[in-house]
């Protein structure tokens, strides 16, 4: 059994890990990322629809994820390798009073953070989505600056960077158990051996509840599933990732959302309205029907794309939705960076960025105001919910 | 002398499968490139799939999986240590049309 | 078989006349391709439509425009993607319809423009007691014995018509008369076989409809002309048969290179003549029936390459190819396929021990058509799901096991009655089932040195079956008897033993065209004696006098014969003495 020495263990080699061992190695810190599944970004981060936006309501998401657009988007000039950056903004239309109202009013909130994005008419709908239903388009926001990835090649990326300085990863190798003596965090067990640090990240998105119980620490993080599909690839004729939060007439959608690939297949999915929790990752016979329904009404010449494959994921879900990033008091040197809510690829970069600044040189990057609101010990039941989730 | 089987692939060499031989009909992959990630150290195929599209095509892996084990074994790696890909619906394309109950000469 | 040199370009891709197959005439249609337009007939697929127009190549692939063509013609590869009407489709799972528009799919489809929302219907969702999926020989065989029960069914195919590749086979069927129609063709066991199951009540049968998924929640997603279904049921048995394998060398890719099945759904499905010759990888069943096909059809066969030592598939099949002049090399293989647009060329080697080829051993052939049939792998992806969530499922057939046909027809009646025992039918397996369905899986035994029996009698069989493999019609056929199968009675060989009547029903049944009659002093003042053989080639150039080449039954020269007549069987007068060693003969 090895005992090996790192200055960090990170649990969960996806969405979140693997941007944050990457940051902590240009830290220089030698990092281990483990992870139970086979390979990176093979839990949820595969089964992301790819949007990245900082277009939200909430001030620290908007900040993460404005870090996590730049390293996006400059991807490929920094590093070489192609990760399907498509800079093609978030579109919301809008068909009724009430999302109106709740877009324009975030609206001077979005722009004190410089966030490039405005309220249009729909003829600029018209012309960023060619084909959508016309009727009752009022017209809705546009967010340029927004934009799409292939999560599964950014995670890959994420991987080969970080372990091109010097970052250990093991795979198939879940933890099951963490090391805690005298009120400090000393390492991790696996099935394999005993892996020792005096930091230990708790970055297993589905997982993370599961990992706290085993430092005693109990997260509110409770999985909820979703599915997605794609299409084959066609044509490109929309560029933005389209995001319609109008509930569906069927009763079962809460909002839908979708994009087209750099390759030109349509990637989508809903939200229930009622919330489906557990980790169940098998299709159901229900999505497809419903989903079709609801791409055809808002843009009716996709009634003729032919659909590839379908597949379910899950959302980390935390009470408030609000992500938890923090150090947890009990444990020293245990740290979170859990509760994405469906939102950790987009997040991740940020996170990652924000954290290994947090925990290597003790502040975040992003200001202690918005850091602080994402606390593990605030007050989940506090009702707080955000505008635009 | 090996017992011919029907179920059998006919094993050619390593040599008799140039680096630009295609393997992935539908994404149009090539041995060297798929050798290229197997030397690189991924064991898993859906990672092939994100950064090569093997079985990311029409086919769903119909016609590559077996091409791509094969290959691995050529580079001599035990084919317990591969994750092969992950099966998800649907066996083959249809247009979103059949699932909404389109009419059929609607929507012209 | 000559070549018409005045046949009309039309019908130089199409199949006029055939030896076993009944050419139907059927109604012309016109489609256009890239603009241009063709003819083809009702009902058949659009790659069969554009073959029959000598179009191969359908288009080039987005990425590096390599030419695209056929590989599976089954619905399994996607290769030969085209856009029909609008919608990108795969052409061997498209019916032709008048004035369809086939276009290349040279670079992404374009979604067509079409911005009216169309009105929507509930997707229909039924329950069942048994889904099958797939209509071939175990699929049918099995709804037959749950049919007879009255157990509910719904047996779905993804073709126009039942009986899988039962439809493509043209030879006469192996193992047992009884229990799997031994010594019928293979169409004919899938006209039989639909019939019995059109006659049963219970059994619901939906024809151009795949199954494309499995759900958590228990239902199985159809799709075919009726739409989308979900179908519920408490049992299903997966009888899809199996997708040939690829064999990767470079030019692997090229038009021309295509699957033994699929060349046998061109050819014996859609009466389509792809090319004028051919070669063969893969010395299995598949490999030397299909090069059978192609010589039964006009086609030669240039050569056939078998990377191990010794061809896999029943020696009756390899002899007939042998006796027919073909090559047979085995420990060689395809190292090459040259060719722009479309194969032209190939390059075989000989292989080591090792499977690598030896230097100085490369020879070219010029041919545009390479069948691959190296392999076949079961399709049985939707097993596995069903069983995870929680459906009772089986497979039968190819989908569970790589075998003969036979094999599957046994498979599926086994499967079938078990699965109705265990809805909690009271129905028996017969104890005998299992053994024989595990000897139809036989693969074939060693073969022993032929030695005729009893030359003495004025008329005798020449039973030049010398290698175990399940099949014993031949014993059924002698009114006589004289027939004998000792040791296993279907793997045995048959022996002669008893007398003959020259009733020639042995030389007729036989599957592998494996059995001749003599009769010894024929023409008493030549001093000669007649052979009959079995025939099921073009007779068009067998014209009685006409002096022939005789080989023995591995094709070696052995002297030569005149035609005395051509019927069904054909009868051969032979010159000189018959050898006591091996006076086989054949054409």
């Amino acid at each position: 059994m090895r005992v090996p020495e790192y200055d960090a263990i990170i649990i969960g080699g996806g969405s979140v890990g693997l941007p944050m061992a990457y940051f902590m190695t240009l830290k220089k810190w030698k990092v281990l990322v483990l992870d139970g599944a086979p390979a990176p970004g093979q839990g949820q981060n595969k089964a992301a629809i790819g949007g990245v936006r900082a277009t939200h309501s909430d001030p620290a998401k908007i900040k993460l994820c404005l870090d996590g657009l730049k390293i996006f988007s400059t991807w490929h000039q920094e590093h070489g390798t192609d990760i399907e950056w498509l800079e093609g903004g978030y579109c919301f239309p809008v068909y009724r009073e009430k999302e109106e109202r709740i877009l324009k009013d975030i609206l001077p909130l979005q722009k004190s953070f410089e966030l490039d994005i405005d309220w249009v008419g729909p003829d600029r709908i018209r012309e960023l989505i060619p084909g959508i239903n016309e009727k009752g388009l009022r017209g809705g926001t546009f967010s340029p600056g927004d934009g799409q990835v292939s999560p599964l090649r950014a995670a890959t990326e994420f991987w080969r960077e970080g372990r091109d300085r010097g970052a250990e990863y093991r795979f198939n190798e879940p933890v099951t158990g963490l090391s805690v003596k005298g009120g400090r965090i000393r390492g991790v067990e696996t099935r394999l051996g005993r892996y020792s640090a005096d930091v230990v990240v708790n970055a297993a998105g589905a997982g993370a509840r599961e990992i706290g119980l085993m430092a005693g620490i109990d997260i509110p993080v409770v999985p909820e599933s979703h599915e997605g599909g794609i299409s084959a690839p066609m044509e490109r004729f929309f560029d933005a990732l389209i995001v319609d939060m109008r509930p569906g007439p069927e009763g079962k959608t809460d909002n839908f959302y979708f994009g087209q690939t750099v390759n030109g297949q349509v990637i989508f999915c809903y939200t229930p309205i009622k919330p489906v929790t557990g980790k169940n990752r098998s299709c159901t016979s229900e999505f497809m029907p419903v989903i079709a329904r609801r791409l055809i009404d808002l843009i009716p010449r996709l009634k003729n794309m032919l659909i590839r494959r379908v597949w379910r994921g899950l959302y980390p879900m935390t009470p408030d939705g609000i992500i938890i990033l923090d150090h947890v008091r009990e444990v020293e040197g245990f740290y979170l960076s859990v509760g994405m809510c469906g939102q950790g690829l987009m997040l991740g970069p940020g996170v990652g960025l924000t954290m290994a600044s947090f925990i290597i040189d003790g502040k975040p990057l992003i200001d202690k105001k918005a850091f602080d609101s994402l606390s593990f010990y605030r007050d989940f039941d506090s009702k707080r919910s955000e505008a635009l989730k | 002398m090996q017992e011919a089987e029907e179920g059998m692939v006919r094993d050619t060499s390593a040599e008799c499968v140039t680096d630009d031989t295609i393997i992935c009909r539908c994404e149009r992959v090539t041995a060297g490139e798929i050798r290229s990630e197997i030397r690189a150290g991924i064991r898993d195929m859906n990672v092939l799939k994100a950064t090569l599209r093997t079985g990311m095509g029409a086919c769903g892996g119909k016609s590559c999986t077996e091409l791509i084990l094969k290959l691995y074994e050529q580079e001599g790696v035990d084919l317990s240590e591969v994750t092969l890909p992950t099966n998800r619906p649907f066996v083959s394309e249809i247009p979103l049309s059949a699932f909404a109950g389109v009419e059929e000469g609607g929507g012209e | 078989m000559i070549v018409d040199m005045n046949m009309q370009e039309k019908d130089r891709f199409r199949i006029t006349s055939h030896p076993i197959i009944p050419v139907v005439k059927r109604r012309e249609i016109r489609f256009s391709f890239n603009g241009k337009e063709m003819k083809a007939y009702e009902g058949e697929a659009v790659t069969s439509a554009l073959f029959a127009n000598g179009i191969k190549v359908f288009g080039h692939h987005r990425r590096d425009n390599g030419p695209q063509g056929i590989f599976c013609v089954n619905g399994q590869c996607s290769q030969c993607m085209v856009i029909a009407d609008g919608i990108a489709v795969k052409g061997c799972m498209t019916v032709v319809k008048e004035g369809m528009e086939v276009r290349s799919c040279d670079t992404v489809p374009v979604l067509p423009e079409a911005d009216k929302v169309p009105g929507f219907k509930e997707i229909s969702t039924l329950d069942t007691e048994v889904l099958v999926i797939g209509g071939g020989p175990a699929g049918i065989n099995a709804a037959i014995e749950l049919g007879k029960l009255g157990i509910e069914i719904l047996l779905v195919d993804d073709k126009p018509e039942l009986g899988g590749k039962l439809t493509l086979q043209t030879h006469t069927f192996f193992g047992s008369k009884e229990e799997c129609y031994a010594g019928t063709r293979g169409f004919d066991i899938a006209r039989l076989l639909t019939d019995t199951l059109g006659d049963l009540e219970t059994v619901t049968v939906m024809l151009d409809t795949a199954a494309i998924g499995a759900f958590y929640d228990g239902s199985v997603g159809l799709y075919g002309k009726g739409g989308y279904t979900l179908v519920r049921p408490k049992a299903a048995l997966v009888a899809c048969g199996a997708r040939e394998k690829t064999l990767a060398f470079p030019g692997c890719d090229l038009p021309g290179v295509y699957g033994a099945g699929a060349f046998q759904t061109l050819l014996n499905r859609d009466l389509i003549r792809p090319t004028d010759k051919l070669f063969i990888v893969g010395g299995g069943n598949v490999g030397l029936i299909a090069g059978y096909h192609a010589i039964q059809a006009g086609i030669k066969v240039v050569g056939l390459v078998e990377a191990l030592p010794e061809c896999g598939g029943y020696k009756v099949h390899l002899d007939k190819l042998r006796r027919l002049g073909v090559p047979v090399l085995t420990s060689h293989t395809v190292i090459k396929a040259h060719g722009g647009e479309h194969l032209d060329r190939i390059t075989i080697a000989r292989l080591n021990s090792g499977f690598e080829p030896v230097e100085g051993t490369a020879r070219d052939f010029e041919v545009d058509t390479l069948l691959i049939a190296v392999g076949l792998s079961p399709i049985n992806e939707l097993y596995d799901k069903l069983t995870e969530f929680g459906i009772e499922s089986y497979k039968a057939g190819d989908a569970e096991e790589i075998s003969e046909a036979s094999a599957a027809i046994f498979s599926g009646k086994i499967v079938g009655r078990g699965i109705a025992r265990s809805l909690g039918y009271d129905v028996e397996i017969p104890p005998g089932w299992d053994a024989t369905a595990q000897t139809m899986k036989s693969k074939p035994g060693i073969a022993v040195e032929y030695k005729p029996e009893r030359m003495e009698l004025e008329s005798y069989p020449l039973i030049m079956c010398v290698e175990e493999i399940p099949c014993n019609p031949c014993v059924d056929s002698c009114p006589r008897q004289s027939i004998k199968i000792h040791g296993d009675p279907i793997m045995g060989l048959p022996v002669f033993e008893g007398d003959c009547i020259a009733c020639l029903k042995c030389v007729d049944i036989c599957p592998g065209l494996a059995i001749n009659l003599v009769k010894r002093n024929y023409d008493q003042d030549r001093g000669t004696s007649l052979l009959v053989i079995p025939f099921e080639l073009d007779d068009g150039d067998l014209i009685p006098g006409r002096k022939v080449n005789t080989v023995d039954m591995e094709g070696n020269p052995l002297g030569h014969g005149s035609i005395v007549d051509v019927r069904n069987p054909l009868l051969i007068q032979r010159e000189g003495l018959f050898r006591s060693k091996s006076p086989m003969m054949t054409l």
